[in-house]
């Protein structure tokens, strides 16, 4: 299955197609566009940035590359796969192979420790328990927190729950991280440890970044920006002088 | 996800609301409880039943007197007997599915010996009375046919009224003959009746017995110059599957010797034993599954409990679900999950109440005398419940919670 091949290093074709991407809501009678035609292309290891203000469709957006949405028309290729088209146990099959989430609110389970948590993915994916177990420590272990695998998400700092997240959207080695405001409940010094993660992610181990913000600052921890507004693309730009985070503890 | 994983994350949601699980439990614990108790009890006195109609033997008739109708007035039913010693001897001599017959003479009385006293149905038996309800003498012997040509003062006496007046010792010694005074006139004792048990109608061992002719001339006399009339024939048919043919051909007999013309009912009553076993048999049944149809009612008011709490459950785990959608469950694994739920639920609720209904049934046999059967039968029909309620109410809540869709899921509140 093309969904599971595995992610070739350093390949740099396409990851992401899109191609004259609709979504319209309706509410009521009234159509609402939230999407009007993007046309995008982003290259296996990129970090990009997507900005804009609320209502101008980056939500929405962030749901059909996370195939948690479908587009009302146009295509949207995944490695090569139209995945737009994709009944919802197709999707999840993809959600849980090929993309790892970064929300805001983290969304861990509660109590549940973060072992656990990070175990989830491979629960879904039928990986058994020994194997998930390994798995997920040494995701903790590399957003740096192998030693609070025991811990609750109430037993936790916000920026801890937070790499938790990372750690499950990491351990299924999906290609596509997709992070929505993933600093936007923190503090700045905190907000720039999870950006150094993302960053060493990006760079390391070649994951692709989507990244969600309405921070200009943070932006600039990305190699490219795209701007939306009413359901289009107004600026798609490189970063010119893209921000380094040096403060983490990943290993 | 595999069935363990599944049932592993179902186990620790309900532990986490212990207080809350077992409370939604109870209804099919009371429910499971209910079923597992009425079964068990049920069986059991459809068990001691069928035993005490054994004791009475499955190739017996009964043939007791019905209602009379003269001149138009109809008596009561037994309000006055028609049955006479000729019937005994006809019934004998001209039906062939008629193995033996005997008739009885019913009275009672006062027993009394060496000062103690103990009141007692007195039956008069005419010959071959032993052989139809097949009933021996644990000691002594049964009086002759000669006692009952001469009239003899003699009695046996059933087990009852043994312990009642002699206790442990057998009152029986060849050497030295035992009296005792039956309303007034000393009677010989010959012999003491095997134990015989409880009947629908009481205790068959609180009797004594003596020839009809005894009774007739020296006890109760001769009432009206009926010299000649029984309160009761017993027949034994040549096998169990005859007492159809032995009923048919009495029947016949009696009608014609009663002179009962056609369309004219009879002053008698044939009784099959078999047939009054079956129809409280039935009687058993109806009542037993009655009680079980009131307990399943309680098994669908927990079903709907656990409906309702499943859908508590779901709204309040909304975002948990669209996490797990997030991260790759398929609808289907979040229907497992819940229906899984719902199922450990009811049939640990299942579980204990057929602890608890094995632990009452006891209670409830000790109290009406029944030993409770417990069978794999009625384990097997409360796991099979418990789990179809879990099933059936859990289905809905399940499903509603596989349908969410992830964005409004994680969005949620």
């Amino acid at each position: 299955m093309a969904a599971d091949a595995p992610y070739r290093e350093g390949a740099r074709e396409p990851l992401i197609v899109l191609d004259r991407i609709h979504k319209r809501y309706h509410m009521g009678d009234v159509v609402v566009p939230a999407l009007a035609g993007v046309s995008l292309e982003l290259k296996r290891g990129e970090f990009v940035a997507v900005m804009g203000a609320s209502g101008s469709g980056k939500s929405t957006l962030m749901n059909v590359l996370g195939c948690l949405d479908r587009p009302t028309s146009g295509r949207y290729l995944l490695e090569g796969r139209d995945v737009g088209r994709l009944g919802q146990d197709d999707r999840a099959r993809i959600r849980n192979r090929r993309i790892g989430f970064v929300f805001q609110g983290f969304n861990l389970l509660a109590r549940t420790s973060a072992l656990e948590n990070v175990e989830l993915p491979l629960v879904y994916a039928g990986v058994g328990r020994g194997d998930r177990r390994r798995r997920a420590f040494a995701a903790l272990r590399a957003v740096g927190l192998g030693q609070r695998i025991h811990h609750q998400p109430n037993q936790l700092s916000g920026g801890q729950q937070q790499r938790v997240a990372i750690a499950r959207a990491l351990v299924c080695d999906a290609p596509l991280i997709l992070a929505d405001e993933p600093t936007g409940n923190l503090d700045s010094h905190t907000s720039e440890e999870i950006m150094a993660i993302l960053q060493r992610l990006n760079e390391e181990r070649q994951r692709t970044i989507i990244l969600v913000t309405h921070e200009t600052d943070i932006a600039q921890y990305a190699q490219r920006v795209v701007v939306f507004k009413d359901g289009l693309v107004i600026e798609d730009r490189a970063v010119g002088d893209r921000r380094r985070a040096h403060r983490g503890e990943a290993a | 996800m595999n069935f363990f994983g599944t049932l592993r994350v179902a186990v620790r949601s309900l532990q986490r609301n212990r207080l809350r699980s077992f409370l939604t439990m109870l209804g099919v614990i009371i429910g499971i409880l209910s079923v597992t108790a009425m079964m068990a009890v049920g069986a059991g006195a459809r068990t001691a039943l069928a035993k005490q109609f054994s004791s009475l033997g499955t190739d017996t008739l009964f043939i007791m007197p019905g209602a009379t109708t003269s001149g138009g007035v109809s008596g009561g039913m037994g309000s006055q007997s028609t049955l006479t010693i000729g019937d005994v001897r006809a019934i004998e001599r001209d039906c062939p599915a008629v193995k033996r017959a005997s008739g009885l003479l019913r009275s009672s009385g006062l027993i009394t010996v060496d000062g103690k006293n103990w009141s007692a149905p007195v039956q008069g038996t005419m010959p071959g009375y032993s052989e139809v309800r097949e009933w021996d003498t644990a000691s002594g012997s049964w009086y002759s046919d000669g006692d009952y040509e001469q009239g003899s003062a003699v009695c046996v006496i059933g087990n009852t009224v043994k312990e009642a007046l002699f206790g442990d010792t057998d009152p029986i010694d060849p050497e030295q003959p035992t009296e005792i005074i039956v309303r007034g006139v000393p009677c010989k004792l010959v012999g003491v009746l095997a134990k015989k048990g409880q009947a629908g109608f009481g205790d068959q061992d609180d009797v004594v017995m003596m020839p009809a002719t005894t009774l007739r001339q020296r006890i109760v006399g001769n009432q009206g110059g009926k010299t000649d009339v029984l309160s009761m024939i017993v027949v034994a048919a040549v096998a169990s599957d005859a007492t159809g043919d032995a009923k048919e051909q009495m029947t016949g007999l009696l009608r014609q010797r009663h002179r009962i013309r056609e369309g004219e009912g009879e002053d008698f009553i044939v009784r099959d034993l078999k047939e009054i076993a079956d129809s409280a048999q039935k009687g058993l049944g109806i009542i037993t599954a009655l009680l079980g149809g009131i307990a399943l009612v309680s098994l669908i008011v927990g079903g709907i409990g656990i409906m309702n709490i499943m859908l508590v459950s779901v709204t309040e785990r909304t975002r948990e679900i669209g996490i797990r959608m997030a991260l790759g469950a398929r609808g289907s694994d979040i229907l497992a999950q819940f229906l899984v739920e719902s199922i450990v639920l009811a049939l640990l609720g299942g579980i204990l109440g057929a602890v608890g209904g094995i632990a009452v049934s006891g209670a409830i046999g000790g109290f009406v005398n029944v030993v409770p059967e417990v069978s794999t039968k009625v384990i097997l029909t409360a796991f099979l419940f418990s789990s179809a309620v879990g099933l059936f109410f859990g289905f809905y809540p399940a499903r509603r919670a596989s349908r969410l869709d992830p964005i409004d899921a994680l969005r949620y509140e």
